[in-house]
């Protein structure tokens, strides 16, 4: 549903092409050992990565080592010297200053090369180059807001576990920087294969960067004919009930797929532009639109329907006939200060989209709302089968396109 | 014996039996529990109320771990009706094991249920069991003992602490279950103090932590006191126990630590009261700085949870390998400087919201705190060096100690170190790394050092063969639980995830599994203590041989410790030079010629 915008000249130079990648590209994958990819799964070449796994895995062969001589002794010396009846431990001296300043001194001396060694790969994971593409990410219970370097968000989403998550589109090859901030608590943006990570905090930004190598190899080919590598983000600063939920799939494609990725309009009736915005924000997480039960009110037969709060007067029919745009104003409302009008039977745990959601896009979920309601003037039932929870704008194809690419053998 | 004490009247009546006699009617037993100022009997009410607390704890982590074997997800099923033909789509809910018992309607309930459930788990097991765990029961009761005391200094204190404690903890556990506190043990903000879920829940809590925190508070500043003033006539600061030293240096964290916690409760309270921006970004407050007090107070905490593990392993491969331990000065000055560099490195709790430089002098300071620790597992093997190992269930636990927390101290390594702390910051592998030095360290520790005293405590054996078992089965339950965490950490598993995605699922049924071993290890356990007490054998004063002054008097102590003050004119890990007290010396030889020290 993406249009296929035309890349403008000037843009579209330095567009890498695929066979090129393809020849020259060779993961470094390849080189991890069995154990480093037991660890970590998929390999990056992103040099801040690289360095920190080599340093893990310098930890780790120096934590194998001093592990197996102490316990090689312990238990050693606990077979050798058990203890039999009648027989007194042999005499042995209960210390020895120059073997305790000597193994005192030594593991030091590894302490201050590991600190000088994970300083340097740490600098270089969060200071971004200067000409790296800026990516706005705000933190929201419970979704992530990607707003691109032209202004424009992401528009398609794919469904891991239960909840709808967005798909955020990365050129391969460039420096991407993402600026984060948080709507409300603090949440923490991980991208595991890029071993990195930052909290998002309110009121103030933080920053990482990473740089995916360039396309080819075992990537997957897209149906449109590019090629394009999966990662996960995470949330990994706890933030309460779909903390769990909360992930975007960052997908890396050719830089001039990219440019014509973030173009992303959305097509279609007025009521159907509002269900997509409503999924792509992650509105179905906590409102179904079937009547179901959910965290937050169910979205059908809501437009024109009487409703009564727990913090504020009831909204009665009469109230409803006589004020024509007294609904939209519910709506908006409840969307921009969700804490101005609780429904009865539920507590408030929603995030204020104010700053988020624009007045236009408030604008088409209105319309959304009148198109679920059988007095909203646009209501049709509609056919069983098509549950619009899951019928995004660009579905994959089947269970395992939602798995990143890069961690698939 | 001296008679300088109040409450000994009935000295020199009759034989005065142990502390655990039955005093008058059963009526005025309980009341002899309840108002007692007895140093031993009071460690057993800890012993017993500590053990409950580890029991809640322990479910709520059984049920985190069972809801974790499956991800939850939902599935669309096509089902046509056989008589009508007519297809309907039915979304069925899955992977929840607390929306299979009823716990919770939906899956987004049962986020909340396994997000109350974590909470619940972290908040008892730091704040009521491992936190008190050691200095309180087996310190209360033998500290005294070692000291060669009648009591520990402030008596009446004492039992005090005892009732606020037990306060403290069922204020914390009725907030949790009734005020839905589903923060985790930290307790961030702003997540904690913002939304419409009970904005007090958080201040409440915080102010049950510090309930908890004072009664550290004042059986630490008890213990200071003990050491300074009431040791044996011989005993120097160098002739103490080094279980004692433990208790010492944690003491003074917890005098000096647990204020701040009553600070940041303070603050949080002008906040809710005054609407103070102070941490809520809402009102221009900063949530990072919340992080600083908490970690402030809970940093340091963290060494007041292993320093006293530390002390019990101290006591039991010395005694069980009849060796003198190696590097006492060490050992002894290892605990003060642990003590001295934890309250430095709370920063390193928060390498992911602070900026650069704040972060390197923390990174820095931080691995100030391996060496100390090195020094002690050093320490630690040499002692088995030339010793005459017994292999009992003390020694199962010291060992098990050792390997535990050699392997939890060495990955700490990677999480000091900037660069890869980056990825495992607030991932499964910081989970595997605080349980193998929090539990691995104080739990396995409190377990054999429970065992290693259990005859001076109650008077009775516990069965040996039956006590390796339940120590083999913890040993292997505890590391198939959580050596497969460290893989989903470095894999890319976030911690304090309700769900996760398909890949991890091995790993997590793998550590679903060994938390059902060790729940068998920690009920052959029980079993074996509780058959003990009903009809153990009668444990003899000395059964380990030990020449600390605790194995000096009768099993289990008369109410008075001692029946006469004792003489110190030994070391405590003087075993090449002098016979332990009631003991067969053919049991215990000594050797021809001992070694100058």
């Amino acid at each position: 549903m993406t249009p296929q915008a035309p890349i403008p000249a000037a843009i579209a130079e330095p567009v890498s092409t695929l066979t090129e990648g393809l020849v020259a590209f060779e993961p470094a994958v390849n080189d991890a050992g069995w154990l480093q990819r037991l660890f970590f799964r998929a390999n990056t070449v992103w040099e801040p990565a690289v360095d920190s796994d080599f340093l893990f895995m310098a930890i780790w062969w120096f934590s194998v080592f001093w592990f197996v001589v102490l316990i090689g002794l312990s238990i050693f010396w606990t077979i050798r010297y058990r203890r039999r009846p009648g027989v007194p431990a042999p005499v042995s001296p209960s210390h020895n200053t120059k073997l305790e300043i000597a193994w005192t001194v030594i593991p030091s001396l590894f302490l201050i090369y590991l600190f000088f060694a994970g300083f340097e790969p740490y600098l270089q994971k969060l200071v971004a180059p200067k000409d790296a593409l800026e990516f706005q990410v705000s933190g929201q219970k419970w979704s992530w807001n990607v707003v691109y370097p032209n202004g424009r968000k992401p528009t398609e989403v794919v469904r891991i576990g239960t909840q709808d998550i967005k798909v955020v589109y990365v050129p391969a090859d460039r420096p991407t920087k993402f600026r984060l901030t948080s709507s409300d608590v603090i949440h923490a943006w991980w991208i595991p294969d890029f071993r990195t990570k930052i909290d998002c905090i309110p009121n103030r930004y933080t920053s990482i960067w990473i740089e995916p190598e360039p396309l080819g190899g075992k990537d997957y080919t897209h149906e449109e004919g590019y090629l394009y590598r999966e990662h996960w983000v995470f949330c990994a600063e706890y933030c309460g009930q779909d903390h769990s939920e909360m992930a975007a799939l960052i997908r890396v494609v050719p830089y001039d797929v990219w440019l014509t990725k973030i173009q992303g309009k959305l097509e279609g009736e007025p009521w159907e532009i509002g269900r997509q915005i409503a999924q792509i924000n992650g509105c179905f997480g906590c409102h179904s639109v079937d009547g179901a039960a959910s965290t937050g009110p169910t979205w059908l037969n809501t437009y024109g329907y009487p409703r009564e709060f727990s913090n504020a007067p009831a909204m009665t029919q009469a109230d409803i006939d006589g004020d024509a745009v007294l609904m939209d104003n519910y709506i908006r409302e409840s969307i921009y200060v969700p804490s101005a009008k609780v429904r009865q039977g539920f507590t408030n745990g929603m995030t204020p989209y104010a700053g988020v959601l624009s007045e236009e896009e408030v604008s088409s979920i209105t319309a959304y709302f009148k198109h679920l309601s059988d007095r909203g003037g646009s209501f049709e039932p509609e056919p069983p089968g098509d549950d619009p929870e899951t019928d995004t704008n660009e579905q994959p194809a089947d269970e395992a396109d939602a798995q990143p690419a890069s961690q698939q053998p | 014996m001296s008679s300088n004490h109040d409450h000994d009247h009935d000295d020199g009546h009759h034989d005065e039996g142990s502390y655990l006699t039955p005093r008058g009617t059963l009526f005025e037993t309980v009341l002899s529990w309840v108002y007692t100022i007895d140093h031993k009997k009071i460690g057993v009410m800890y012993l017993t109320a500590v053990l409950t607390m580890f029991f809640l704890g322990g479910v709520s982590a059984l049920a985190v771990r069972l809801e974790l074997l499956e991800p939850n997800r939902i599935d669309s099923v096509l089902t046509i009706d056989p008589t009508t033909g007519a297809e309907s789509i039915e979304t069925i809910e899955k992977g929840s094991f607390f929306k299979s018992i009823g716990l919770a309607d939906n899956l987004a309930e049962a986020n909340i249920v396994y997000n109350r459930a974590f909470t619940l788990h972290g908040a008892i097991m730091v704040f009521m069991v491992i936190v008190p765990g050691i200095p309180a029961t087996l310190g209360n009761f033998m500290l005294p003992l070692m000291l060669g005391a009648k009591d520990v200094a402030f008596p009446r204190l004492n039992l005090l602490s005892w009732y606020i404690y037990v306060f403290g903890s069922l204020l914390a556990i009725l907030v949790i279950l009734y005020m839905g506190v589903e923060t985790g043990w930290t307790f961030y903000t702003p997540y904690s103090t913002t939304g419409d879920i009970s904005q007090w829940r958080t201040t409440v809590m915080v102010a049950s932590v510090f309930v908890i925190g004072f009664s550290s508070i004042l059986t630490g500043l008890n213990f200071i006191v003990t050491v300074h003033k009431l040791r044996a006539p011989g005993m120097g600061w160098f002739d103490m126990p080094l279980f004692i030293w433990a208790i010492y240096a944690t003491s003074i964290i917890q005098v000096l630590a647990t204020p701040v916690i009553g600070i940041t409760l303070l603050l949080l309270m002008f906040e809710r009261i005054f609407h103070i921006g102070i941490f809520d970004p809402g009102m221009g407050g900063d949530p990072v700085l919340y992080q600083h007090f908490f970690w402030f107070y809970s940093h340091p905490v963290v060494y007041v949870m292993i320093l006293p593990a530390f002390g019990v392993i101290n006591e039991l491969i010395p005694v069980h390998a009849r060796k003198h331990i190696f590097g006492y000065n060490a050992m002894a000055f290892a605990s003060l400087g642990i003590a001295a560099v934890s309250f430095m490195v709370w920063g390193h709790h928060m390498f992911a919201s602070m900026g650069e430089i704040a972060a390197a002098v923390f990174s820095a300071l931080t691995f100030l705190v391996a060496i100390p620790t090195a020094v002690k597992i050093f320490n630690w093997v040499a002692t088995l060096y030339k010793g005459s190992i017994a292999f009992n269930t003390p020694m199962l636990y010291a060992l098990s100690f050792i390997f535990i927390f050699l392997i939890g101290g060495l990955t700490g390594l990677p999480l000091a170190t900037l660069a890869t702390d980056l990825h495992l910051h607030d991932s499964y592998f910081i989970v595997a790394h605080f349980h193998y030095v929090m539990m691995g360290g104080t739990i396995i520790a409190l377990t054999g050092g429970l065992h290693h005293w259990w005859p001076k405590m109650f008077g009775r054996m516990y069965n040996e063969p039956v006590g390796l078992l339940g120590g083999s089965f913890v040993f292997i339950g505890f590391n198939v639980t959580f050596f497969t965490q460290f893989f989903l950490g470095t894999q890319g598993m976030p911690r304090r995830y309700a769900s996760y995605v398909d890949e991890f699922q091995t790993l997590h049924i793998i550590s679903t599994v060994g938390s059902w071993l060790l729940l068998i290890g920690f009920l052959i356990h029980l079993f074996n203590f509780l058959f003990s007490l009903v009809a153990g054998p009668k444990a003899p004063p000395n059964p380990w041989g030990g020449l600390s002054l605790e194995w000096e008097t009768e099993s289990p102590p008369t109410a008075h410790n001692f029946h006469h003050e004792p003489l110190v004119t030994h070391g405590p890990y003087d075993f090449d030079r002098v016979l332990p007290p009631h003991c067969d010396p053919e049991d215990f030889p000594l050797p021809d010629k001992p070694l100058d020290h």
